[in-house]
């Protein structure tokens, strides 16, 4: 169950619409390493997960990139208001225009349409939150490389609070990654999968 | 005395504090401090959220807000009216 809050997480109110900026943050929607992708890969990953704490953390994590996946739809939003034909055309942005006009739509800057083959949901909490410390490193390089071509500060500010989130992502999942550890065989961490070949005791 | 978004911009400031310190917890369950730290902020929360609720509408749905002013109530995507 969610409930629904009627702010961003972090305000956002961009000035200028500029359909190039709109393409290059879009993949953070709908891309390999965007936010869509990132709250599908928690939120059904959790349901297979062992212990009480990776539990918790899969939930909020992945409550937290539905936010940002709403964070990335206003910023797309505020920057295709009131184009000309001459706008799109200069920003390549056609491709876009002609199959949704200004709606947000989740595909990568290339135009790749979202699928759920960006995430694994694997049942293993050892091999899960390795996808995860991936996934987190692969959004803040993406984070990093929009930074490289975007000039415009109402956009960077946000695009800078979301690259620190998965910063703080990684270190949780690092940390839960070693709490999961810690119970284990350690001479052996593969002896057994927690929660598929012995049941697992929630404190 | 706070404008609309000032108010509304301490609001979020405050509930990410909280939200930061939850995550903290989820790994790290007996740190006291952190848990001080939430409740001090959560009492914060909860007079800001019924301050602006109050002043401009409605933040999250309830029974006085659902209806007409959690329609009119801005939506999160558009531009601010005002600048801060």
């Amino acid at each position: 169950m969610w409930q629904y809050q009627k702010t961003l997480q972090y305000p956002i109110n961009i000035q200028n619409s500029n359909p190039l900026y709109a393409k290059i943050i879009s993949s953070q929607l709908g891309g390999p390493d965007g936010e869509l992708g990132a709250s599908l890969r928690y939120l059904n990953q959790r349901f297979s997960a062992p212990y009480d704490d990776v539990r918790g953390l899969l939930t909020d994590i992945g409550t937290e990139e539905l936010a940002h996946m709403e964070m990335i739809g206003t910023m797309m939003h505020q920057l295709t208001k009131n184009l000309s034909a001459e706008q799109i055309k200069r920003a390549g942005f056609e491709g876009y225009f002609v199959d949704h006009t200004n709606g947000v739509y989740p595909s990568s800057t290339a135009g790749v349409p979202f699928t759920a083959a960006y995430l694994q949901s694997k049942g293993d909490i050892i091999t899960d939150l390795h996808e995860d410390l991936a996934a987190e490193q692969k959004a803040r390089t993406t984070y990093d490389n929009i930074l490289r071509l975007i000039d415009d500060p109402d956009i960077m500010d946000a695009i800078r609070f979301l690259r620190a989130r998965e910063i703080v992502h990684y270190q949780r999942f690092g940390e839960a990654l070693q709490l999961v550890t810690d119970r284990l065989n350690s001479k052996n961490f593969y002896a057994f999968t927690p929660g598929v070949d012995r049941p697992v005791k929630m404190h | 005395m706070m404008n609309e978004n000032s108010l509304k911009f301490r609001f979020m400031a405050v509930r990410f504090s909280m939200w930061d310190l939850h995550l903290y917890l989820d790994t790290h369950p007996e740190d006291a401090a952190a848990k001080a730290l939430l409740k001090k902020y959560e009492a914060q929360y909860k007079q800001l959220l019924e301050e602006y609720t109050e002043k401009y509408g409605p933040l999250e749905p309830s029974a006085a807000g659902s209806g007409k002013s959690w329609l009119q109530a801005p939506w999160p995507w558009d531009n601010a009216k005002e600048a801060c």
